[in-house]
């Protein structure tokens, strides 16, 4: 205990406000969002509700109650479905209207009947299990009070994330400054505190990735000891047991493992060790996982990771894909297949600005136009210092290395995704802003680097600019999204 | 450096304030009270409304804070349209001049106590009928129903209650936080706390913690750093 309170004392004041202002920042979102109107939050919070009632996922395909009856009831009496993608309706907030979902609430057996069908019932069940801790510590709160707790939850996850960034900013620059912008950047991003406040595994999976990063590069930079890459792969299998499309942090693992051989090749007891541990890991959850799963149809994840059919991929096609996404199609280009929807819409409008709640909360498109500007400015800022410090970066060689490939595959894995959708005759392009949480903090790396490379004066101006205008987005943003619901 | 810092933020927060929060809570926005149907957003339809006829909608929710009755109604000519309001112990007469652009916004008495299911009737007393813009029965989920002269029309009327219909953003803050304490367990004075928290307690957090940072400390204890060479 006193080894606990020790380490406590020892948390920087700055890394302590920053989780402090984290958890504010995801609190005003959860009372800015109306009930249920989060990302799929309807799905994820029956997801819940069948969980801790019952100790079972709902199923995917079959069932005829979707919800809870206590859900339903809130769905119904707070006009809930009337208010998706219609910015001018509003939930029902009359007192009745309340009164009726907690009576619902209270009716023997209204929680446990959401069998099914439920979309997200494919989602492995760690935070949902996390989340129905939340459930249970809620018995008489009713259908709102339930909600409510279980937001708070993701808003302890997001906390968690800002100490990650904290500290895996920590393994890239040497001083602090450059580490408070990249936890201020998870801390006050927009969409990063709306999920945060609603009931989504996306800012579980942030958490999850976020951790990752930061015992990767911790266990490179000392050495593979079993313990930790044993941390290194748990990290890594929380984010898999959130979500699927944490798959790509398999290789990224891989890619962690065998930069520590590299930078630590003088100790290859250590290595071995360290090598056999993530291999015992890996075994074992993988079993742990088929054992879960046995009685399940479909492949892994529920078979959403089965994108359809594989014969039609074209790698030719798919690399002027992810170019018309990021830039203008060129000549002799075939046009990109799917709606427009490219780096503007997913990087600059649904996550550095962001969309909110059900995609439906809009800012301005000034506002996206001036995240653009700036978004652009300090990449080629960010970029600009790299080039001009190479010689710093190959030093540092496996951070780059780390950093680097994990996002690439990140991003990859998305555009993969997304382009087999596509493909196979899906409408939705399977890519939104909030997919991109996972490199939350390696994007925040890029104002930090800018912020690291100045003279010690104008890094600290450059700072203080970048965490006042991420701010003031956060307040605009959560002011438009209280409006829309409540005004 | 850390004066610098902190007076560095502030400064770009009013700046960036001025620049981008003050015209948004300073925007004007009508204040709802209840949307008893939607307004359109991808399938709208119209009814119409001619002389001597009366259109109602029913179901509709009214309470204390109830002052106006936001119809999408519009007169192409001059008309006339009464308007009346039933429900169990509360009734309310009105007449209106539609404009020949929606909406249509109707002041009314509040009624003393919350009211489910009123009626609410309008009745055109001039030779230019009334449009109402509405949704399509059976692409609305609300549980309002409109009919003229008593017959059930094809579209649902939209109608909106509002509190006011026109003020800042900044003076709405009360009705919006009132709203949203409603579908929260925190009460109205906690959400207030929370928002003056998640404004000056983060401004604050975030001034101290820019501060510290900016005292050029090293993000790791020493002992722990292995590369070497200063970072600037």
């Amino acid at each position: 205990m006193r080894r606990i309170f020790d380490a406590l004392r020892r948390v920087p004041a700055s890394l302590a406000l920053l989780m402090l202002v984290a958890f504010i920042s995801a609190l005003v979102w959860n009372v800015a969002t109306a009930p249920l109107q989060g990302p799929d939050e309807i799905e994820h919070v029956a997801y819940v509700a069948r969980l801790a009632e019952t100790g079972k996922a709902p199923s995917r395909t079959s069932g005829k109650h979707p919800y809870g009856d206590d859900q339903a009831a809130a769905i119904s009496q707070l006009d809930l479905d009337a208010l998706i993608q219609n910015p001018e309706a509003r939930p029902d907030w009359a007192e009745s209207a309340r009164q009726a979902i907690e009576r619902q609430s209270s009716a023997p057996g209204s929680r446990a009947s959401g069998e099914g069908p439920n979309p997200t019932a494919g989602n492995p069940p760690l935070y949902y299990a996390l989340e129905a801790s939340a459930w249970h510590l809620t018995p008489g709160g009713g259908f709102l009070g339930r909600l409510f707790v279980m937001r708070m939850v993701s808003g302890l996850l997001l906390a968690a994330a800002v100490a990650f960034a904290w500290l895996m900013a920590g393994e890239v620059f040497r001083r602090r400054l450059p580490q408070f912008t990249v936890a201020a950047f998870v801390a006050l991003l927009p969409i990063a505190g709306s999920l945060g406040g609603v009931v989504n595994p996306d800012i579980a999976i942030a958490a999850a990735w976020t951790a990752f990063l930061w015992l990767a590069l911790r266990t490179t930079r000392l050495g593979p000891t079993p313990a930790r890459v044993a941390l290194t792969t748990l990290a890594a299998a929380a984010a898999l047991l959130v979500h699927g499309r944490s798959l790509p942090i398999i290789p990224a693992l891989l890619v962690v493992l065998v930069v520590a051989w590299i930078a630590n090749r003088s100790r290859p007891r250590e290595i071995l060790a360290g090598a056999a541990t993530a291999g015992a890991l890996a075994l074992f959850g993988g079993l742990a996982y088929r054992l879960q799963t046995a009685g399940q149809q479909g492949g892994i994840y529920g078979d959403q990771a089965n994108l359809g059919n594989s014969a039609a991929f074209n790698v030719r096609q798919f690399g002027s894909f992810v170019w018309q996404f990021y830039l203008p199609r060129l000549s002799g280009m075939e046009p990109r297949p799917g709606p427009s929807h490219g780096f503007r819409q997913v990087f600059i409008e649904q996550f550095l600005g962001g969309t909110f709640a059900l995609n439906e909360v809009y800012l301005p498109y000034s506002l996206y136009d001036t995240v653009q500007v700036a978004a652009i400015v300090i990449l080629a800022a960010a970029y600009t210092c790299l080039v001009l410090r190479w010689r710093t970066v190959l030093d540092r060689w496996p951070v780059a290395v780390i950093v680097g490939l994990t996002t690439a595959g990140a991003l990859l894995f998305l555009h993969l995704a997304s382009y087999r959708a596509l493909i196979n005759g899906s409408a939705d392009p399977l890519l939104a802003g909030r997919y991109l949480m996972p490199l939350v903090a390696v994007l925040g790396l890029a104002p930090a680097t800018v912020v690291a490379a100045l003279p010690r004066r104008a890094a600290t101006v450059a700072a203080a600019v970048f965490v006042a205008a991420v701010f003031v987005l956060s307040l605009y943003a959560a002011g438009t999204t209280l409006g829309r619901f409540y005004a | 450096m850390r004066r610098l810092a902190v007076v560095t933020f502030l400064v770009a927060v009013v700046a960036l304030g001025l620049w981008k929060l003050l015209p948004f809570w300073s925007a004007q926005t009508p204040v709802v009270d209840s949307t008893p149907v939607v307004s359109p957003v991808t399938s709208y339809g119209d009814v119409r409304v001619r002389d001597g006829e009366t259109v109602c909608v029913s179901g509709v929710k009214l309470s204390p804070r109830s002052r106006f009755l936001r119809f999408l109604a519009s007169s192409i000519r001059p008309a006339k349209v009464r308007l009346a309001i039933r429900s169990d112990g509360y009734r309310f007469r009105g007449s209106a001049s539609p404009p020949q652009q929606p909406p249509l916004t109707i002041p009314i008495t509040a009624p003393r106590s919350e009211i489910a299911g009123a009626t609410v009737c309008l009745s055109v007393r001039s030779r230019a009928p009334l449009t109402l813009l509405g949704i399509p029965r059976g692409r609305t989920f609300s549980d309002s129903d409109t009919t003229v002269n008593g017959t059930a029309t094809a579209v649902n009327a939209t109608l909106t209650v509002l509190e006011d219909p026109g003020s800042s953003r900044a003076s709405s803050l009360p009705a919006t936080i009132r709203h949203a304490s409603a579908l929260s367990p925190l009460p109205v004075w906690m959400t207030w706390v929370t928002l003056v928290l998640a404004s000056a307690g983060v401004l604050a957090a975030l001034a101290l913690g820019l501060g510290q940072s900016a005292e050029n400390l090293p993000t790791r204890r020493q002992g722990n750093v292995k590369e070497s060479g200063p970072d600037r």
